[in-house]
């Protein structure tokens, strides 16, 4: 800690502060343009000037405060007349080559330039030339540019060497014909490229789909989470009436940092296609509008004709864990043990630590190497690739990788593409070995595609025991870690919806589904499975997109949107959030919950809760780790157990088409435009 | 004395023969102020906020670039604007521009917050109607009558121009 | 005056060849085995005694930042960078060493690199200057033939690499961390300092940058010791200097000089006086495009140093004097130097990207006399807000110019002015 002065008030503050941070801390505001917490120090836009003097006196110049730090006996004024004279002179001079079309410019209301011109600036100008025109460039379907409101602050170049990876901004041209552009105009590509909207502290990058659709004053703002992938993302849902106009990144330290990903920023436009808002039920072939009654009569009709052991539920990715809870409950009492989440027919079983992310997100920061196993994490999880390339900058950190050699924006040791190498690596029989052995605290990211087959168990015990043989596991470090790409898989695995002992599992249910040995199947938001239609089997399905489940449907229950119900969701690490509602659930579509509350009302089964409280409340006392209010503590480290030589397993791609994952990405025009532009583009 | 002043005052009625002569002076020298309308009219003054109308530029474009500031500065919320590209060349244009004439309070701010001087407030105050729902303009409607006192809205900005 | 047998760079006009053997008739390479042999220590102080000052401009003690070097090993590369970026217009000094002196350059590398500790050397070369760069890459084979530079050099038991680097003709790389982000390979842009270069320069390691000449007269100093160099010229500002003078002169030469001559001996004596006569002298240029100017009434009195020019408000620089005479359209040039330091603004910061810019715009104004008078005190506090708001000097140097011209020459400016009112209104009126 260290004695400062600012506008002759004493602080204490923490040794290696840049300036800027302690008069932040102190409440005292420095404007910036340039400077960002998150980013390199850049020093350039010169609006963050400040007098500083220590013991050799006031001095020469003002200095940057971004880029200079605190020291002890320091005295910061903030507010003098060398200090308001640069930060007029800096603002003039932004000001002059800035075209000033609040306007027509989407930023206006949330503009860095127009707030800090209000506080600091002059009021007018002394320009009387003519301004620069800059053309703009095309950098994508997702990123709209007018470069001629560009102030040169270089946050997007910034951005896309340090967090997105791929250096694809940068500048071209000297002095005043400088310019922020993409490598001969291409589109961006990264998954986090929508970041840089956010960043733009004037309107130079703003959102493609969003342009001129709203004005930031007009929207409603929600502060929820995301289910685009299994992170759980901070983020804050704008709607305006019952559109959602468009997502942002909230701030969180330990899952998001202050970044989303382009699929959680543009999907809502997939919210207003192809939604489901009536039930719907099959009369001769074809799906029609039908009533909520005699959708629940006919549902019950169904349900209480067909044997219980004949009866299969699925869960989807997208689902809260209490609707999954309700329906396993429900399940229960009609006497059915065949449900399952695991989609994919992932084989992840056993107590949480075997399938969470037991390091946590900020365990990375502490690592020094990392071993990543059947898993294409730029897919699955972007930021957290992101965290990781921040780690590869240090040369001592290394990453192995077993499985997929697809582009992950950093170097790593290719180790191969067979999971046998695992059982190498143990024997100590592979060049990684001696990398391994020298980390302290290694991670190890199993991805869902390593655990899918039938050897999965065995191969996740060997892994296991890899783990306590390299550090990945020891007394005061947990880096074993399961990577989840679906939302609601770690939710609904800790309440237990897969058979334990009897029951079939999602193989089976499919199979005996294939074979006409079903009688009936409950799809709950389970689109990802590609059945064909087989008229045997009667399908309910309860879900907001008409989507693959919906078409093998014979009858359609509408449900709402993760953004138009509450609803707990746990992240990959065992960490238990709410989303909060932000819009209405569409037309007659009914709250998920609800709508098995309903069926079980209608089939005179006490299912116990009659609202979402009761619901919730239940919940919570029979698996106290979805308590969303508990303080997030780490779980003990997964147990060894016997295994056998690998036999035949094979890593399998659970991502193809990275813009295509979910319903709703499946429905959002924004995302397929995206898709096709990359296809578009590699023909090219 | 004074009630002598008095009882003479009241003998020769002299607040009497003061209003008479007001009531003379504007009688036999005074203009008339009162008019015979609808027959007659007033003259309005160029500031005068009257009914409201979106104007197009000469070449026939609208002016209106939905930035949306008089529906944010509007104090009655009576304006309702819907944004977007224009589908020929991505130019920010209002696809929605409505004014419920009946919350209007005519305070004339929409009109002072417009940066291209597209909604303003004419010289029109005759438009009284049946029924409420014609009240509730569209942009049509407003651009409609922009397009009807083009004119004299022209000649008030001008008129009003000096002192701005 | 200085004494022939003072002079450090006896070939400058190249009189006779450039290469070794030429180069050690003259005495150079002579035993700079014994001198390196002296130590670190020795061989700094010797510098810092002797006095020398930068010769690039800023005038900083070239020992003393010797010093700021690591004293013991960091496990890094320590590295020497040689600016020899020389673009600041008027100067043409190192242009002359290259050419005519490279050993003495590469010597003083040696030495310097042995001073402070470091194993590497990279010469970095102005992209205009590529005779000057066959030169000493010929130079540089010469003497790595002869083992004086590379593994043990001049048998010294150190190993001193040098690398010749070539610029791509920026003028912002003569800015030291600017060379180091060029060196680097990226976009010529400066740094932010802190840190400064002897902690993180070149790839993170500590450097030090010097110019040209600062190394060049370094074997010459410890060779003849350095009371000899502190002995010429005045107190803090001592040895000799090359000035590069060019303009309204009969006769534009590069002379060394000792420090703190007359500049009116400088001009009369090497320089065979101004065209014209003294009499006809408008203003001089002391140091190189980016210091203010000075008029006659100043010229007459003032000393070529440091200090000297410095309390006149304006600076000695590179020492490239340009004279110009009574002929000269000084509002005109000052706008051309404008112009040079908006094209060569390297867009990095706010206030000298978009300034320079402005500057350029309201000069060729001025020299219309298409403004108005308020605009002169509008385009002062414009310069005003430049200096010292940008990262590297450049902002600094694009605004002293103009403000010398408003501090000297106003009247030139209002009478243009004036001049420009009148025609027009006879024109329209």
């Amino acid at each position: 800690m260290v004695n400062i002065k600012i506008d002759d008030k004493d602080y204490e503050v923490e040794d290696g502060l840049a300036i800027i941070q302690a008069c932040e801390i102190a409440g005292v505001e420095v404007p910036r343009f340039c400077y960002h917490e998150k980013l390199s120090i850049a020093g350039n836009c010169r609006m963050c000037l400040v007098d500083v003097e220590d013991s050799r006196g006031l001095s020469p110049k003002p200095v940057a405060s971004c880029a200079m730090q605190v020291s002890e006996g320091l005295k910061i004024y903030t507010k003098s007349e060398r200090v308001k004279n640069a930060q007029e002179g800096a603002l003039e001079f932004l000001l002059m080559n800035h075209p000033l079309d609040c306007p027509i410019c989407d930023q206006g209301g949330e503009c860095d330039l127009q707030d800090q011109s209000m506080a600091f600036g002059y009021g007018s100008s002394r320009f009387d030339g003519d301004k620069r025109a800059v053309e703009s460039k095309d950098m994508g379907p997702f990123i709209k540019t007018e470069m001629t409101r560009c102030i040169h602050c270089t946050r997007c170049v910034r951005f896309s060497s340090e967090i997105s990876g791929n250096d694809e901004i940068g500048s071209i041209g000297r002095g005043h014909d400088m310019e922020i552009t993409t490598y001969l105009n291409q589109a961006v590509e990264s998954e986090l490229s929508g970041n840089v909207i956010d960043l733009c502290p004037v309107g130079a990058l703003t959102s493609k789909p969003y342009a001129f659709s709203a004005r930031p004053w007009e929207l409603n703002k929600t502060e929820t989470i995301d289910i685009m992938d299994a992170m759980g993302s901070n983020i804050r849902i704008d709607s305006k009436g019952l559109r959602v106009m468009r997502v942002l990144p909230r701030l969180n330290e330990d899952i998001n940092e202050e970044w989303i990903t382009d699929k959680t920023r543009f999907f809502w436009d997939g919210l207003n296609n192809q939604r489901i808002d009536k039930p719907y039920k099959r009369v001769d072939g074809i799906l029609k509008p039908t009533s909520w009654k005699s959708a629940l009569e006919l549902a019950k009709e169904k349900i209480s004709n067909s044997k219980s052991e004949k009866i299969s539920a699925l869960s989807g990715d997208l689902v809260d864990i209490e609707s999954i809870y309700a329906l396993k409950k429900l399940m229960k009492n009609i006497g059915s043990d065949n449900f399952d989440c695991r989609q994919d027919g992932s084989r992840i079983s056993g107590p949480p630590e075997r399938w969470l992310f037991n390091s946590t997100f900020n365990g990375i920061e502490d690592s020094d190497g990392c071993l990543i196993i059947g898993s294409d994490i730029r897919k699955e999880a972007p930021l957290l690739n992101s965290r990781l390339l921040r780690k590869s900058r240090d040369d001592e950190y290394k990453i192995g990788v077993i499985g997929f050699n697809n582009d992950l924006t950093f170097d790593f040791n290719f180790l191969g593409e067979n999971p046998s190498i695992v059982e190498d690596i143990l024997i100590e029989n592979n060049n990684f070995c001696n990398d391994l052995s020298s980390m302290k605290k290694p991670l190890m990211i199993l991805g869902q595609g390593a655990l899918i087959g039938k050897d999965a168990q065995n191969f996740q015990n060997i892994c296991i025991e890899l783990a306590y043989k390299f550090n990945f596991i020891n007394d005061d470090w947990n880096g074993f870690n399961v990577l989840h790409s679906a939302a609601s898989r770690a939710g609904a695995m800790s309440i237990g919806f897969f058979p334990s002992g009897k029951g079939m599992i999602t193989e089976e249910i499919i199979s005996n589904y294939n074979n006409n040995k079903l009688d009936l199947l409950y799809l709950l938001g389970a689109d990802e499975l590609n059945l064909e239609k087989n008229d045997d089997c009667f399908v309910i399905y309860q879900g907001h997109h008409g989507d693959v489940g919906a078409q093998i449907a014979d009858l359609v229950f509408p449900a709402a949107a993760f953004c138009e119900q509450n609803g707990l969701y746990m992240n990959t690490e065992g960490r238990v959030q709410e989303s909060i509602r932000s819009t209405f659930p569409l037309g007659e579509a009914k709250e998920n919950w609800e709508i098995i509350y309903l069926l079980a009302k209608e089939m005179s089964i006490d299912i116990g809760f009659s609202n979402l409280n009761e619901l919730r409340n239940q919940l919570i006392e029979e698996f106290p780790i979805i308590n969303p209010y508990r303080e997030f503590e780490p779980l003990p480290s997964p147990k060894k157990d016997e295994f056998n030589k690998l036999n035949g397993h094979q890593f399998k791609r659970i991502i193809d088409s990275y813009w295509q994952t979910n319903s709703i990405a499946r429905a959002s025009s924004n995302l397929s435009k995206r898709n096709n532009y990359i296809k578009e583009e590699n023909n090219r | 004395m004074r009630k002598i002043l008095y009882t003479f005052k009241n003998l020769i009625q002299l607040d009497f023969l003061k209003a008479l002569y007001t009531a003379m002076k504007y009688f036999f020298f005074r203009k008339r102020v009162t008019i015979n309308y609808p027959s007659e009219k007033g003259k309005l003054s160029p500031r005068f906020r009257g009914q409201h109308a979106l104007r197009r530029y000469p070449n026939g474009e609208e002016r209106c670039i939905a930035c949306k500031l008089c529906e944010a500065v509007c104090p009655a919320q009576a304006i309702t604007i819907d944004a977007s590209p224009r589908n020929e060349d991505g130019i920010r244009k209002a696809i929605r521009y409505d004014i419920d004439m009946v919350k209007c309070i005519y305070c004339g701010l929409c009109q002072e917050s417009c940066p291209v001087d597209a909604i303003v407030e004419g010289p029109n105050f005759e438009f009284a109607t049946e029924t409420r729902e014609e009240l509730l303009y569209t942009k049509e409607k407003l651009l409609d009558n922009g397009d009807r006192w083009e004119v004299s809205l022209v000649r008030n900005i001008e008129r009003d121009a000096p002192f701005r | 005056m200085l004494d022939s047998k003072d002079r450090i760079f006896d070939n400058l006009y190249g009189f006779e060849p450039w290469n070794l053997d030429n180069a050690k008739l003259r005495g150079d390479w002579d035993n700079t085995k014994d001198i390196l042999l002296k130590g670190r220590e020795k061989i700094t102080e010797e510098v810092i005694s002797s006095g020398l000052r930068g010769r690039g401009g800023a005038g900083f003690s070239t020992g003393v930042k010797w010093t700021f070097m690591p004293k013991e090993p960091t496990g890094k590369t320590h590295y020497l960078v040689v600016n020899a970026d020389e673009s600041e217009p008027g100067t043409c000094k190192d242009r002359e060493i290259l050419r005519n002196e490279p050993h003495k350059l590469l010597e003083g590398c040696v030495i310097a690199c042995a001073a402070m500790g470091a194993q590497v050397c990279y010469i970095y070369i102005r992209g205009e200057f590529i005779n000057e760069r066959y030169i000493l890459e010929s130079a540089l084979k010469e003497a790595y033939d002869d083992g004086l530079v590379g593994k043990n050099a001049c048998g010294s038991g150190l190993d001193i690499e040098i690398f010749i680097h070539h610029g791509a003709g920026a003028y912002i790389c003569g800015e030291e961390t600017a060379l180091l982000e060029s060196l680097e390979g990226k976009k010529g842009m400066p740094r932010l300092k802190p840190p400064f270069p002897a902690a993180a320069g070149l790839y993170g390691c500590p450097t030090t940058v010097n110019n040209v000449e600062s190394i060049a007269v370094v074997p010459t100093i410890l060779r003849r010791g350095s009371s000899w160099f502190s002995g010429i010229g005045r107190e803090n500002n001592t040895g000799t200097k090359i000035f590069c003078i060019s303009g309204h002169v009969n006769t534009p030469c590069n002379i060394e000089e000792e420090m703190g001559i007359p500049l009116k001996d400088l001009i009369e004596k090497h320089a065979g006086g101004v065209i014209g006569g003294w009499d006809n002298l408008l203003a001089v240029i002391p140091g190189g495009s980016s210091v203010p100017m000075i008029p006659k009434e100043i010229c007459d009195e003032v000393l070529m140093d440091f200090d000297s020019l410095q309390a006149v408000k304006s600076g000695l620089g590179t020492a490239a004097v340009i004279v110009m005479d009574k002929s000269t359209d000084l509002i005109k040039a000052i706008s051309r130097i404008s112009y040079f330091y908006k094209h060569e603004s390297c867009g990095q910061c706010t206030p000298c990207r978009e300034g320079t810019g402005w500057l350029w715009e309201m000069m060729e104004k001025m020299a219309r006399g298409e403004a108005k008078k308020e605009d002169i005190d509008t385009l002062l506090s414009l310069t005003k807000r430049i200096e010292g708001h940008t990262i590297c000097a450049l902002g600094d140097a694009a605004a002293w110019p103009i403000q010398g011209l408003i501090r000297h020459f106003r009247h030139h400016i209002e009478d243009r002015i004036d001049q420009y009112q009148k025609e027009s209104n006879q024109n329209y009126g």
